[in-house]
């Protein structure tokens, strides 16, 4: 093999190529050396490497040891040879290293794990291999190290990056081996990956911190910390915060944050944390609002959808993860972490980080319901102390099974007697079988039920009245019973006795006043026309036999009589504003006021009068006392005129808000103040007869027709200066459809 | 028309239906008054009045009316039934009924009954106005009842 020197390195190599199967005449060519040499950097090869796997025995390297023939020196080759190909065919990555620090060979595992050929490996330090990570360099030396002045076995577990590039944790261990001159010769290494049982573990020390912590907090905000802080110290994560939906600022704000005792890391989470972004801009937290899933940056400052790249990088961060905060497919937060070495994105870790954000999210919908219940209960127990309803329950077969204090403090009633039974189960005077049956009915198809009114007597003889409440209570929809409220209606049910009494013997009352009204004015017509009539005809057949004194006083008495009627009809129309009255409903007031001019035609054609008026709604009343309404005020406006002025009405109308308010205004001769009340009673009059013609019941009927309508009538008028008669109407009436 | 057919025409028979001896004196004493030859037959309430109209007991022989005067407050009987029976009666419902009502409000009340009177007249106090009242029947009577005869 001229111009070529073989080191051992070298020769080692050659002889792997075998050892993997390529045929000797093939190596040979490839590396223009001839079989015998080949042959014998094998022996020489394999006799060095097995060395640690013989039996201890006092030998030399590179000599046949003494005493020992040639023979068996071959078959002990030929034993090691399988003990060679056992490790090569081991599923764990193992590996051989001189006492010079570099490494003999290593086995298919090992190239395999870290994704190296061994010809790549053999001859090369642990510094050479673990350039870019000096910290795995000088964990396996210092173990090396150790190894060598101790010589024994070593095991230590260490991080190391893999063939993907992902880190894993490994147990190594590491035995010393002697050469054949007895003296140390090397090490060899076996690598066990723990990174399951390592990640198994770091999740079970997050999920049961985070448990823990979140089972002795109330809120979220008291949890976080604590959460965060479990998260970065197991995993060795820098700092970590916590962001929530804002839903008032229409964004997502930083809540709580975590960080070692890294003055840089804590400013740059203060200063994340006076930050709300809004959705809709880039960055890491929207992502993963946005998307509801785990987001992994490798590295902050290389990441244009990271906003505060920048400031974190400066701040020593360099890989950052986050993960939603979930409550199902709704997402009520996220957490954020950061670390200062680049991370490549470690799938392990995202899924951890969705479980621990379900469980979060869990917890805080947990502890909102339970906020929600303590508030709910304080406001049930404010309003129960507060009212003076009391509350029940009733099991599905409705017998009671709860009555609230209040119960007996309102009534006086022992409710003892009344839990477990139903409430037709004691007597209540006030309800027959029927009216029990219909409120049975009304259970069994579940209803609601409002205002039921139960008496029941007390043992001292009193009677309560009860108005009693319910609703039906469904459990996973099935009927479970009913609960709900009851008041003690006793007072107002005597109230209303007292006031159903009085109420009745008043309408009997106005009854009877207007069946006498109706009567007498009746019956005092038929007197009068006699007086009248006779006395009429008295003087058309005797006048010429009488003076002209007893003519003058029959007038009188035709007169008296005349008038007399006149008041009786007056009076008679007046009692039937509220007798004859018509069902009040919704009509034109247009069509009352065409109506009351038409009737009025004959005074406004001698007055040349002028009517005008405001376009009229329509209204809620009795059409023929509308009518007669704007008669009687179009008709007084008429009556009660100036002389040397043309009459001058207006109708108008105003909406102001509930009722309608119109008005009837004049230019006539006023009113003065002091009879604004007078001049709506009954036969009040402020002129004599021979003034002006009437009897003074024109605005009493008004009032009447008005008070029944429910609105409201006045006058506003100055004396000499006309007069405006305002009139109210509710725009609807009780009753009214 | 002329005093001159006035005789000719046999008299016009009025049934006058009043408990009231002044109003029925003052009927009468009205329709003297007036131009029309009459015979007045005065009975005292209801029952009397259909007697009369269906010819029974003293009334066989009365004469069918040609137009009838009813008050309606009437003893027995009242106006409203007798009323209401004449209507329902295909032979007595077309004669003309003028009821005679004591007050405004008491016609007013009528009319929401739907009792088909040919006419309602209050009875004034006024002898005056009660004269031209008993007139206006008269003047009813000679436009409807003789004007077929007189074309």
């Amino acid at each position: 093999m001229p111009g070529r020197q073989w080191d051992p390195a070298s020769k080692a190599k050659v002889v792997l190529e075998g050892l993997k199967g390529r045929s000797e005449s093939a190596i040979c060519k490839r590396h223009r050396i001839k079989p015998a040499e080949y042959r014998r950097w094998r022996k020489q090869f394999l006799a060095n490497i097995a060395r640690p796997l013989e039996p201890r025995r006092s030998h030399s390297p590179g000599r046949l040891p003494i005493g020992m023939s040639q023979k068996v020196w071959e078959e002990s080759a030929k034993a090691l040879r399988v003990a060679q190909e056992l490790i090569e065919a081991l599923p764990i990555p193992v590996f051989f290293k001189a006492r010079d620090g570099k490494h003999l060979g290593a086995n298919r595992a090992w190239e395999a794990y870290f994704g190296v050929n061994r010809e790549a490996f053999i001859g090369k330090t642990v510094r050479e291999l673990f350039a870019d990570q000096p910290e795995v360099a000088a964990r396996h030396q210092a173990a090396d190290e150790d190894l060598w002045n101790n010589p024994g076995t070593r095991s230590y577990e260490l991080e190391v990056p893999v063939n993907d590039g992902t880190l894993r944790h490994t147990l190594n261990y590491k035995a010393t081996f002697i050469g054949a001159d007895g003296e140390l010769a090397g090490l060899i290494g076996a690598i066990i990956d723990i990174t399951d049982r390592k990640r198994a573990e770091q999740r079970q020390t997050i999920e049961h911190r985070v448990t823990r912590l979140l089972s002795e907090s109330e809120t979220a905000a008291e949890a976080m910390p604590g959460v965060l802080a479990a998260f970065c110290e197991t995993l060795g994560w820098a700092c970590g915060a916590r962001w929530s939906l804002d839903p008032k600022a229409d964004g997502f704000r930083c809540e709580e944050t975590w960080s070692g005792d890294d003055p840089a890391v804590a400013a740059f989470l203060a200063e994340s944390a006076k930050t709300t972004f809004r959705p809709g801009q880039a960055g890491l937290i929207r992502r993963v609002l946005g998307r509801g899933e785990p987001v992994w940056i490798v590295d902050v400052a290389a990441e244009p959808g990271f906003l505060r790249g920048r400031e974190a990088a400066a701040a020593g961060l360099r890989s950052a993860f986050a993960f939603p905060i979930r409550l199902g497919e709704h997402a009520l937060g996220a957490l954020e972490f950061f670390h200062r070495e680049t991370q490549p994105p470690d799938e392990w870790l995202l899924r951890t980080g969705v479980a621990i954000g379900q469980q979060i999210g869990h917890f805080m919908a947990r502890a909102q319901a339970e906020r929600d219940l303590r508030q709910s209960e304080a406001r049930f127990r404010s309003l129960t102390g507060l009212s003076s309803d009391w509350y029940w329950e009733q099991d599905d077969e409705y017998r009671l099974t709860f009555m609230s204090s209040r119960f007996i403090e309102r009534t006086g009633i022992d409710p003892a007697p009344y839990i477990g039974r139903r409430r037709w189960d004691q007597p209540a005077p006030n309800l027959s079988e029927s009216d029990w049956a219909r409120h049975r009915a009304q259970l069994e198809r579940h209803e609601p039920f409002f205002d039921f009114e139960i008496e029941r007597v007390t043992p001292d003889g009193n009677s309560v009245w009860l108005s009693v409440t319910g609703e039906p209570v469904f459990e996973d929809r099935k009927f479970r019973g009913y609960r709900g409220v009851g008041t003690d209606i006793t007072e107002r049910k005597r109230g209303q006795a007292v006031l159903r009494a009085a109420y009745d013997e008043l309408a009997r009352s106005n009854a009877e006043l207007q069946q006498f009204a109706y009567v007498a004015s009746h019956d005092l017509q038929e007197p009068l026309r006699m007086i009248g009539s006779y006395t009429q005809l008295l003087e058309r057949r005797y006048g010429d036999k009488l003076d002209s004194d007893a003519r003058e006083f029959m007038d009188f008495i035709v007169d008296g009589a005349t008038r007399m009627k006149q008041l009786i009809e007056d009076l008679l129309a007046y009692s039937r504003v509220g007798t004859r009255g018509k069902e009040l409903r919704r009509v034109p007031a247009q069509g009352a006021l065409d109506r009351a001019l038409v009737n009025l035609r004959a005074a406004i054609e001698a007055s040349d009068a002028q009517i005008t008026h405001d376009a009229l709604p329509e209204v809620s009343a009795d059409d023929t006392q509308l009518t007669q309404l704007f008669q009687n005020l179009i008709g007084n406006a008429i009556k009660f005129r100036k002389k040397e002025a043309p009459v001058r009405v207006h109708v108008g109308v105003q909406d102001s808000g509930d009722e309608w308010r119109f008005s009837v205004s004049d230019n006539g001769i006023g009113i003065e103040a002091q009879y604004y009340e007078r001049i709506f009673m009954v036969f009040q009059r402020l002129h004599t007869r021979e003034e002006y013609a009437g009897t003074g019941i024109g605005l009493a009927i008004c009032k009447k027709v008005i008070d029944r309508h429910r609105g409201r009538i006045w006058v506003e008028s100055a004396s000499g200066k006309g007069s405006t008669f305002i009139f109210t109407l509710p725009k609807t009436q009780k009753g009214e459809s | 028309m002329s005093s001159e057919s006035d005789r000719t025409a046999p008299p016009v028979e009025i049934l006058l239906v009043e408990d009231n001896l002044g109003d029925a004196r003052l009927t009468r004493e009205a329709l003297k008054e007036g131009k029309v030859y009459n015979n007045l037959h005065w009975v005292k309430d209801g029952v009397e009045a259909l007697d009369f109209l269906y010819k029974r007991g003293k009334y066989k022989d009365a004469p069918k009316p040609d137009i009838i005067l009813l008050d309606l407050n009437l003893p027995k009987k009242d106006g409203r039934e007798v009323l209401q029976e004449i209507k329902a009666d295909s032979r007595l419902m077309r004669i003309p009924v003028v009821v005679l009502t004591t007050s405004k409000a008491e016609e007013d009340v009528l009319k929401t009954y739907t009792l088909h009177a040919n006419c309602y007249v209050t009875k004034p106090v006024d002898l005056e106005q009660f004269i031209k009242v008993v007139k206006s029947i008269d003047n009813f009577w000679l436009t409807v009842v003789t004007l077929p005869n007189g074309k």
